[in-house]
């Protein structure tokens, strides 16, 4: 995601670097005019997704046995067990992906062997007749005991990834056993997506995404053996955004106090608005919105500062007011983001 | 006569071209004013060689040292390093005394050995030798008001504008020179009375050098976009470095220096070069002399323990990318990718090093000419008008050439002193004095070429000293 960790380095860097010539009163403001950070978010560094990783239980029952007795279970074989839906994106309707690395682990928590030979199937839909709908298919080479996790990654090229995903055990068997008792302990599947690179993102319309980031921030701890002195820097920081994602966007960064419950001051007065641009149904953008905002850094700025313990990066994301029904967003898309500095700095010397 | 006169203005005409830009030519031109210090004036002047010695003169010593700068005077510098605070005040009195090229120097020029011998032919001279060996140390500094300026008060005031941060050199060489010089003596009778005396001379040098730094180029430009989003940096510098020390550039600049590393080279140096002195003598007649020189004309080769440091390019930076996800780590590694990027090439390197080449004129008007009973001549009021003139900044050198007008005063030719006043440049001034005595074939002289930091140490930008002793037959 869209990482604030190293601006409030840099801030950092910029409020205690001086403190080298304090010795004497001073009274020199050399004045600094430079870029200090920059950053661009792309369709494979915005989070995209609900989450990297899904888990789906698959209790007994699903199979036909209740759990607590005790069964002689002749050979067991289906077609197509499940569904299971993993909902992957509350506001993502469709991924083009180019590269995919899907690491799939299956715990099998039942008392029977899942035999080598089940096939884990991924499907865009729960329609088991038609084939265009699959993702992936691996199909298992050996058998899972019971107690034991089969983990396997795979890469996929050029796949379509909808909201929701159908997990398939396809021609699960198992082998006769006798005595076996089910408890209430499902077996599992869990699935770690990790989108590598993106060709096309279709996002649905009026939905809204909320990202936010803690982090560590202490500038004592980060200065070390000097505290800030309030009066070694002031000036702004100018935000320059360049905003090519169909997105409208809102940042603010928010320092919290050793608690995390009470914030002490936010980085900008009201965050920074980033109006969406407009893309064409090849998601390619035709239209892209600059914004300028500046921070006032003042030593009272610093002084509230000086109590955080904690910094949380808030990015707010949605498609309210987008004309369309679906929102397409291709490689060409992105958001641009420098910052520079304008800063007074009292150098002690 | 006027003949005379006319050549006389003519000559001083073609030098009196004085401008304002720095100037530090540091040599002891207080030594040409006073008899009994011709022969160490002759280092570097060799139509002195002999004068002021009736049959020879051993120079057991004679130590020089001199220190200034180009802009900034002593009672600045005392202010700035006792004061407890520099205001922005400060800063713009510090910046508007910079000019747009600056210089430190600081040197020494040690004679360890001087002997001069006259040969005469008919009663008369006829030919002169002076052989010696000294030691010289050169450090000169040439930085700009920009780069000061920018790191006194940042970047934002130079917003949309490409500053040329050039020049910013260092130069430093250290030398053993062993010189030998030739005078020849021709006269020439024009009219009854007037005799017209023409000195050609040559002087030769031997150096050897223990270590040197020559900064051959130095070009640095910064860009700040008027908005701030990009700073560019163009550089362009070649350095040469020359140390008995070991793996330089790995263990710094110089390598490793150890002592077993200088005594193994002390005689011999790590560089040598040869170097000549040119010089013309007139003697108008008694009472008018003009000597002329060109000297240190030659170079000094270094090739083992010899580096050359050097890099170009354009660096843009539009601001540290946070594309990582270890900040702190990316940080570093971003900074030091840059630096990187400024590091030099280090490659062994056989190199020249040229000398300060420069150009002597010396103009004296003597009056009330005595003969003493061992037959020393001399001259009991002493005029001089000196002019010096470098052909490039560089060591002791500067293109701004140096004026200086003495007046000396001999007692017998027992006791000398006198004072000068010289002008380099536009606005540095210097006021110095000399002293010395000879008491039967001993000699002692003191003589500073400055003494205003102890007059006014507001005009003061350097100081200097030199003490000698010999003895002359």
């Amino acid at each position: 995601m869209l990482s604030f960790r190293p601006l409030l380095f840099i801030i950092l860097i910029f409020f205690c670097g001086c403190k080298k010539f304090q010795q004497l009163d001073s009274q020199i403001h050399p004045e600094w005019l430079a870029p200090i950070a920059k950053t661009t978010v792309s369709l494979e560094t915005l989070s995209l997704l609900d989450s990297t990783q899904f888990t789906r239980k698959i209790p007994s029952l699903d199979l036909g046995f209740p759990s607590g007795i005790t069964l002689d279970l002749p050979a067991l074989y289906f077609s197509h067990l499940g569904p299971y839906p993993l909902a992957v994106s509350d506001w993502v309707k469709e991924v083009h992906v180019q590269t995919l690395d899907l690491t799939i682990s299956i715990t099998n928590s039942f008392p029977i062997t899942i035999g080598a030979g089940t096939v884990i199937t991924i499907r865009n839909d729960n329609d088991t007749i038609n084939n265009q709908n699959i993702v992936s298919q691996t199909p298992l080479l050996n058998d899972i005991l019971p107690g034991r996790t089969f983990t396997f990654n795979i890469k996929l090229n050029d796949r379509i990834i909808d909201d929701t995903v159908f997990f398939y055990l396809d021609q699960f068997n198992s082998p006769a056993q006798n005595n076996v008792t089910f408890t209430n302990s499902p077996a599992t599947i869990t699935v770690g997506l990790n989108i590598l690179s993106v060709e096309l993102i279709k996002f649905y319309a009026d939905r809204s995404k909320s990202i936010r980031d803690t982090s560590e921030f202490s500038i004592k701890k980060n200065t070390n053996t000097h505290p800030i002195d309030d009066s070694t820097v002031e000036g702004k920081l100018i935000i320059y955004i360049d905003n090519a994602f169909p997105l409208n966007s809102s940042f603010q960064v928010y320092f919290l106090d050793g608690s995390k419950r009470n914030v002490v001051d936010s980085l900008f007065d009201q965050g920074i608005y980033l109006q969406s641009a407009t893309t064409d149904d090849n998601g390619s953008p035709t239209s892209i919105t600059h914004s300028i905002d500046s921070v006032i850094i003042s030593s009272g700025h610093l002084q509230k500062i000086k109590q955080a313990k904690f910094a949380v990066s808030s990015l707010e994301m949605n498609t309210i007011n987008n004309k369309s029904v679906e929102i397409s967003a291709n490689k060409q898309t992105y958001l641009d983001i420098q910052i520079v500095g304008d800063l007074k700095m009292n150098f002690h010397l | 006569m006027n003949r005379n006169k006319i050549l006389i203005a003519s000559l001083l005409l073609l030098q009196f071209e004085l401008n304002s830009k720095c100037s530090n030519a540091q040599v002891n031109f207080g030594q040409f004013q006073n008899q009994h210090t011709f022969t160490q004036t002759s280092e570097f002047m060799p139509s002195y060689i002999g004068e002021g010695v009736r049959k020879f003169k051993i120079t057991f010593f004679d130590f020089y040292v001199s220190a200034s700068n180009s802009s900034i005077s002593i009672a600045q510098l005392n202010s700035m390093i006792n004061s407890n605070s520099w205001s922005n005040k400060t800063i713009d009195s510090l910046l508007n005394q910079l000019k747009t090229e600056n210089a430190i120097y600081a040197g020494g020029n040690f004679s360890f050995l001087n002997v001069a011998i006259n040969i005469n032919k008919h009663k008369r001279k006829f030919l002169s030798a002076s052989i010696g060996m000294r030691e010289r140390l050169d450090l000169n500094m040439i930085y700009s008001r920009n780069l000061i300026s920018l790191l006194l008060k940042g970047n934002k005031q130079f917003a949309g504008e490409k500053i040329n941060l050039s020049p910013l050199s260092v130069n430093f060489l250290q030398c053993t020179d062993y010189y030998f010089g030739m005078k020849a003596l021709l006269s020439f009778k024009l009219g009854k009375k007037t005799l017209l005396k023409i000195k050609p001379e040559l002087q030769f040098h031997y150096l050897t050098s223990m270590a040197n730094v020559y900064m051959k180029k130095a070009d640095f430009n910064l860009f700040t976009q008027p908005n701030g989003r990009e700073l560019n940096l163009n550089y362009d510098y070649d350095m040469y470095i020359a140390s008995p020390g070991n793996n330089m550039g790995v263990h710094g600049l110089f390598g490793e220096v150890l002592p077993k590393d200088i005594k193994k080279n002390l005689f011999n140096g790590i560089g040598g070069g040869k170097a000549l002195d040119f010089g013309l003598g007139i003697d108008v007649n008694d009472w008018i002399k003009i000597n002329m020189a060109l000297n240190d004309v030659g170079s000094i080769s270094f090739k083992n323990h010899a580096v050359n440091y050097s890099g170009n390019g354009d660096l843009e930076f539009d601001g540290f990318s946070t594309s990582y996800t270890e900040t702190q780590n990316s940080f570093k590694s971003q900074t030091d990718s840059m630096l990187s990027i400024l590091k030099p090439t280090i490659e062994n390197a056989e190199y020249k090093v040229p000398f300060a080449t420069k150009y002597f004129t010396n103009v004296s008007f003597n009056l009330m000419k005595k003969r003493k009973k061992n037959g020393m001549v001399y001259f009991r009021h002493t005029f001089n008008v000196t002019y010096i003139k470098g052909f490039k900044n560089y060591l002791n050198t500067t293109k701004v050439p140096l004026m200086a007008l003495g007046y000396n005063y001999s007692v017998g030719n027992i006791l000398n002193f006198g004072i000068n006043a010289a002008k380099r440049g536009s606005d540095i001034k210097s006021v110095g004095a000399n002293l010395s005595c000879q008491m039967g074939h001993y000699q002692l002289w003191f003589n500073c070429n400055n003494l205003l930091p102890l007059i006014d140490k507001r005009s003061a930008k350097g100081v200097d000293g030199a003490i000698g002793m010999g003895m002359e037959f």
